[in-house]
């Protein structure tokens, strides 16, 4: 990473003896419909290195994406701290971006609009925010659509359209709730490719929650697997396969059947994913 | 085919109307002609008093005081229900006073505004005002409370400030309940003026109503009721076209 090039000691030390992202004992319980609580998450610790590209995989309703929100400072948690930077999160802010599973476009704005509303909020000048919402909506394989209401676009678009959105924000820490759910396998797999080109180039932090282990294992530096509910760190793998890599290396490492097939039946173990 | 059916359609109505009104008149099935004049004469009488100038200050007059009751509602309305829709407190402050007002006649009020601002325009527009901004505030706090979670989030987590927030994501996002409550709010500031008129006043259709009503000219009356009627039809129009330029990016142009 060019930065850490640059300020070699700087970017050391920080490494050392700061956490991007520092959660302890982060624990939420959402109020019950009727009556009670359910306990969400039951207390997690993790420390997610600056530049780091970690996933999150667990069962569904095990609260990844509750956690995301912890994280992006939109709800609080009952219990436990998240740091950002060596910061308490307090609140939502342009250092976290995330990218919702729900998408979350502003139907009102075209997909350009929605790009370009992003750019705004970060002081971009007016004159140039046209040039880079199409660099980014290229990015993500939409040229064509800038003109088109989020309500023209099928679930596929949508979710490049929000990627790009979030990518506007060019914020060091990337959250992303499934953003790849949503999409045909071949659209996946270039999003994918993308994605870790410019994690590559930008030195982002990214947490990445998804359902599917293959993706996991070929995009992080470490994959986190989440118990059920009440969630707590299950086990942490380090895949390990050399960077940068293709596809092709991945699926053809030695290693990669057996974690594979190791957390898939940790997943098994938990319930239905 | 159908298309030119459809648009037809009113006029047809209308048509359909005047003639039978036409029929009936003349038939005498409506009694005495003094009680309710035919077409022909209430156009006469809309004739002249076009020419003496009077129906078209009238025109001028209530327009005016519409126009003025319902864009001070639309702001107030829109201010007011995206602070219900989005503080807890604002919501706390204001619900009782929307509860209360929202139900009571407002024209119980009308004396006291006339007490208080006078015997000319501004008592018309406040009551105008009174009859509009409830069910604007009313439906932009209905909206506002329900844009979604992750829109505001989205914006927030963008750097938008609490006003971004709420005059770019939660506003155009209660667009579409925030022009169906201007309708109904601008028929409200029609009926405000018109009746405020008609009470106390001087000038406007309403008082040009209650003038004929006096002077026992019915076609005078009746003009006054097309009058205010094609107003509030043509006020109506504007605002569907309105809402069709504004709300383009709805799926269907979902409107209803
Ligand atoms: N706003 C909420 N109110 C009540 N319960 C919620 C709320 N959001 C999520 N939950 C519950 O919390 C659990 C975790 O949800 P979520 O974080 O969406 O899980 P995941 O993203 O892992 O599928 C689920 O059981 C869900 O039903
Ligand atoms: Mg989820």
């Amino acid at each position: 990473m060019a930065a850490e090039a640059a300020h070699p000691v700087d970017s050391a030390r920080r490494e050392a003896d700061e956490a991007k992202l520092r959660l302890s004992g982060v624990a939420k319980s959402y109020a019950g419909r009727r009556r009670g609580t359910v306990q969400a998450i039951g207390g997690i610790d993790l420390d997610v290195r600056p530049g780091e590209f970690v996933s999150l995989v667990g069962p569904s309703g095990c609260g990844k994406s509750t956690l995301l929100y912890i994280i992006g400072g939109f709800i609080g948690a009952d219990g436990g701290s998240v740091l950002c930077d060596g910061r308490e999160v307090s609140g939502p802010g342009p250092d976290r971006g995330i990218v919702f599973q729900e998408f979350a476009l502003f139907p009102w704005k075209t997909v350009l609009g929605n790009v370009t509303w992003a750019l705004a909020r970060r002081g971009v000048s007016r004159k140039d925010r046209p040039e880079q919402a199409r660099r980014l909506l290229s990015l993500v394989g939409l040229d064509e659509a800038g003109r088109l209401y989020p309500s023209e676009l099928s679930g596929g678009m949508k979710q490049r359209v929000a990627i790009a959105r979030t990518l506007a924000m060019d914020s060091e820490v990337l959250l992303m709730d499934e953003p790849f759910g949503a999409l045909d396998a071949q659209t996946r797999a270039l999003l994918q490719e993308e994605l870790l080109r410019i994690w590559d180039e930008t030195g982002k932090t990214v947490l990445f929650v998804t359902h599917s282990v293959e993706e996991a294992l070929y995009l992080s530096d470490r994959i986190v697997v989440l118990s059920s509910r009440p969630s707590r760190v299950r086990d942490v793998i380090t895949p390990g396969f050399p960077r940068p890599r293709t596809r092709e290396q991945v699926l053809a490492d030695s290693s990669y059947a057996a974690l594979y097939e190791r957390i898939w039946a940790e997943l098994r173990e938990e319930g239905p994913a | 085919m159908m298309r030119l059916i459809s648009r037809a359609g009113p006029l047809l109505a209308l048509a359909v109307l005047i003639g039978a009104w036409h029929i009936a008149v003349s038939r005498g099935w409506l009694g005495n002609p003094f009680v309710l004049p035919g077409p022909g004469a209430v156009a006469r009488r809309a004739g002249d008093l076009w020419s003496d100038e009077s129906l078209p200050r009238d025109l001028r007059t209530t327009l005016g005081r519409v126009l003025a009751a319902f864009a001070l509602a639309l702001a107030a309305g829109t201010i007011a229900g995206l602070a219900m829709g989005r503080s807890t407190t604002a919501r706390a402050a204001l619900r009782p006073i929307v509860g209360l007002g929202f139900p009571a006649p407002k024209i119980a009020m009308f004396p006291a505004l006339v007490i208080l601002l006078g015997l000319g325009t501004a008592s018309k527009v406040a009551l105008g005002f009174a009859e509009a901004v409830f069910p604007i505030a009313a439906a932009v706090a209905a909206a506002a409370s329900r844009v979604p979670e992750r829109l505001t989030w989205s914006a927030e987590s963008m750097g938008a400030s609490r006003s971004a927030v709420a005059f770019r994501v939660v506003l155009p996002s209660a667009l579409p309940g925030l022009l169906a409550g201007a309708r109904v709010g601008l028929i409200g500031a029609i009926i405000g003026v018109y009746v405020g008129e008609m009470v106390v006043s001087s000038d406007g259709l309403g008082h040009a109503m209650v003038a004929g009503w006096r002077q026992l000219d019915t076609a005078q009356l009746y003009v006054s009721v097309v009058a205010v009627s094609v107003l509030g039809f043509v006020l109506d129009g504007l605002l569907l076209l309105a809402r069709r330029r504004l709300m383009r990016w709805a799926p269907e142009n979902a409107s209803g």
